[in-house]
């Protein structure tokens, strides 16, 4: 009896061992590289419609819709809003460094931060802008396992400096074709703040684009947001779109 | 003498409704300066209190450092140079209190959350701010946990929690980065007024800094509460001259004066960091004071005085031209009297002192009832108890207006009042003085 439990142990630790090992740092960087690759658009530009709803234990549902459009080569974006009426007009313009909210209102640009969330939802700002998983994390470890159906890696990661927003992320990427099913935020404090679900992709020139994304968030309960991509266009847009003068402009 | 005074006091008497009314109208104008006086004197005060609580004291001190990224982050990281400066104004210092702030946090209890500034205090050295505090529920024994946070009556409320129960407070740590820290509730406190129009929170500094990502030991502000307050200026430059001599300053860079007045406005408020566009060594200390904060405030407060002195002028001019048609009218009745009295004797100095007691002891009986009047609205005002969640907070002191009533202040009233009688008078009392006793015992109206 000994012998065999032995045996297994053995037999568990050396699964263990090339679990562990299934996958080298540096092939596991190369697939974070790959991630970022696949969720930019260095080359083109990206506009699609996205309607967002979010489900408040205290708020209740609220469900907006907004024009999204992406210049990720020059880290730049502006969002605006389509729904409902009462923010129609409002948008979050980033250019130069800077992430602007235009309430048209009071026709004024106020000055946000990429951190806040985006619009009341459990979406930040950064969730839109370019990926920067490669540049900003080291892989700490790397674990085979299944999501579902899906055979994927679970990746450990670590902030290269105390100036990223999660000190800790926990991601699970298919082993083929390297697509982000699932992600887990943690605080500085190793607590889980939030876990985003990726559970439907889209072919778009030879790209696969989550269309559904959802963020629980894991502290307040019951409280998550659900993101559905339409119309999804890699067009190159107009340079004027990236201009406080449109958002204005579009508002008349 | 003694007779022109009882003569003069008499004729008020002689027609009592228009005496009545004349001095209601003196009254009210009166009523209505010492009111508008009182409530803005008391504004000044209970936003001083007010201000003093939530920060913390009367002059304060902030750092900021630049993050090898060029990120700007509020912390003050050469505390000896601070330390040293502080030796020369020590006699003037009562008590001195290092606080640490989030920014932006979100405190949680089970599916409810709502925004909350959190000051990270040195319980031991906070005497001052437990005698602000209330207690509700709890106890401030409970604060030696070091994960105790004390919250305001409106804050527990929403959340519906109480003292013992834990909660969570998501924030951003001073480089940017999300924290989550695990806090029970110590105590609750009554929103007391002081500070009911911003909910605040109080942490232990020692844990909210690690959750700030300070390094032990480490604050963001240093708040001075002096011995005397109206010192705080001097105070301020003392020590803006000695920390020039070791470190840098935030007035001592051209790009920062032009921005100063908003940053002595919202630099305690906001926890935000921005990027430094010429980085620099060290510490930049800013020492601001209560005034620099207040002084939005005490514009709003000194317009307002302006504006019920305008009134007070304007009632007291038509009340005033009331006045000088009065004594007209009484010059006219009074004529064949005046010279019946100048015929057996009474000299014209003492006519025209008749006419001018008159008139004094009217506006002087108006200005009294005004005062008395006046008086029992501020108490009045002064009863009543506003909500907790008041939008007044800010001009509330323990959910109460406070009206001062300034002795100097009143005096200088009926001062400008009893002047301005004066002069309302001095034409018919002139007027009176001057005729003759043949015409006037020959009048016939």
């Amino acid at each position: 009896m000994k012998k065999k439990i032995g045996l297994l142990t053995a037999a568990l630790l050396l699964t263990g061992v090339l679990s562990a090992g299934a996958l080298t740092t540096a092939k596991a960087e190369a697939i974070l590289g790959d991630l970022d690759a696949s969720r930019n658009f260095s080359n083109t530009d990206f506009s699609a419609v996205m309607t967002m709803v979010t489900e408040d234990p205290e708020k209740g549902i609220d469900k907006i819709k907004v024009q999204q459009f992406r210049r990720d080569g020059k880290d730049t974006f502006l969002m605006l809003f389509l729904e409902p009426e009462s923010k129609k007009g409002q948008g979050y313009l980033r250019i130069n460094d800077n992430l602007w909210f235009y309430d048209p209102e009071s026709r004024k640009f106020n000055h946000t931060s990429m951190k806040d969330s985006f619009g009341g939802t459990d979406a930040k700002h950064s969730d839109f802008r370019i990926s920067t998983l490669k540049e900003d994390y080291n892989v700490k470890t790397v674990a085979d396992g299944k999501l579902g159906r899906f055979s994927v890696y679970i990746m450990d990661l670590k902030a290269k400096n105390s100036e990223v927003t999660y000190p800790r992320l926990k991601l699970w990427i298919t082993r083929e074709g390297h697509l982000l099913l699932k992600a887990e935020d943690y605080s500085a404090t190793d607590r889980l703040m939030r876990t985003s679900l990726f559970p439907k992709y889209a072919k778009v020139k030879n790209r696969y684009i989550a269309t559904i994304m959802i963020f629980v968030d894991e502290l307040v309960k019951g409280r998550k947001t659900q993101i559905s991509i339409a119309n999804i266009s890699t067009k190159k847009l107009p340079d004027t779109i990236f201009t406080k003068s449109y958002v204005e402009r579009v508002n008349r | 003498m003694m007779n022109i005074i009882k003569i003069a006091f008499r004729n008020i008497t002689r027609q009592k409704k228009r005496s009545i009314l004349l001095g209601s109208a003196v009254a009210f104008g009166v009523l209505i300066i010492i009111l508008l006086n009182g409530f803005t004197a008391g504004l000044k005060e209970t936003m001083k209190e007010n201000f003093t609580s939530l920060m913390g004291g009367h002059v304060y001190v902030n750092g900021k450092v630049v993050l090898p990224s060029g990120k700007i982050v509020n912390m003050i990281g050469d505390r000896d140079i601070l330390d040293k400066a502080l030796s020369p104004i020590a006699d003037e210092i009562a008590e001195v209190h290092i606080r640490a702030q989030s920014g932006r946090s979100e405190i949680i209890f089970g599916s409810k959350s709502t925004s909350l500034l959190i000051y990270g205090v040195n319980w031991n050295d906070e005497k001052l701010l437990k005698k602000t505090l209330t207690v509700l529920d709890g106890s401030f024994k409970a604060l030696s946990d070091p994960k105790a946070i004390v919250l305001p009556k409106k804050i527990a409320d929403k959340l519906q929690v109480r003292a013992g129960d834990s909660v969570l407070v998501r924030l951003d740590t001073v480089t940017g980065q999300r924290n989550v820290g695990d806090f029970t509730v110590g105590a609750i406190t009554s929103d007391p007024g002081s500070f009911s129009f911003i909910s605040a929170g109080y942490a232990n500094i020692t844990y909210l800094g690690e959750l700030l990502g300070l390094k032990p030991g480490g604050y963001q502000y240093m708040n001075l509460y002096l011995k005397d307050i109206n010192r705080m200026d001097v105070v301020a430059k003392k020590l803006r001259d000695e920390l020039r001599k070791t470190a840098l300053l935030e007035e001592d860079t051209p790009e920062d004066t032009n921005n100063e007045t908003h940053q002595r406005s919202m630099g305690f408020m906001m926890g935000g960091s921005t990027t430094a566009v010429k980085p620099w060594k060290g510490t930049k200390f800013s020492v601001t004071t209560l005034n620099d904060v207040m002084a939005p405030v005490l514009q709003m407060i000194r317009i307002l005085n302006m504006v019920s002195l305008t009134l007070f002028i304007i009632l007291l001019t038509i009340t005033m031209v009331g006045l000088l048609n009065t004594f007209r009218m009484v010059l006219i009745e009074r004529t064949r009297e005046i010279g019946t009295i100048r015929a057996i004797g009474m000299q014209r100095k003492d006519v025209r002192n008749i006419f001018f007691f008159e008139a004094l002891f009217l506006s002087l009986a108006g200005a009294a009832a005004g005062l008395v009047l006046a008086l029992i609205g501020m108490a009045v005002g002064g009863a009543v108890t506003f909500s907790a969640n008041s939008n007044m907070g800010i001009f509330l002191l323990n959910r109460h207006i406070q009206f001062i009533a300034s002795v100097p202040g009143i005096l200088l009233i009926i001062v400008i009042l009893l002047l301005m009688t004066l002069v309302a008078v001095y034409l018919p009392a002139r007027r009176a003085a001057r005729l003759k006793v043949a015409d006037a015992l020959r009048t016939q109206y």
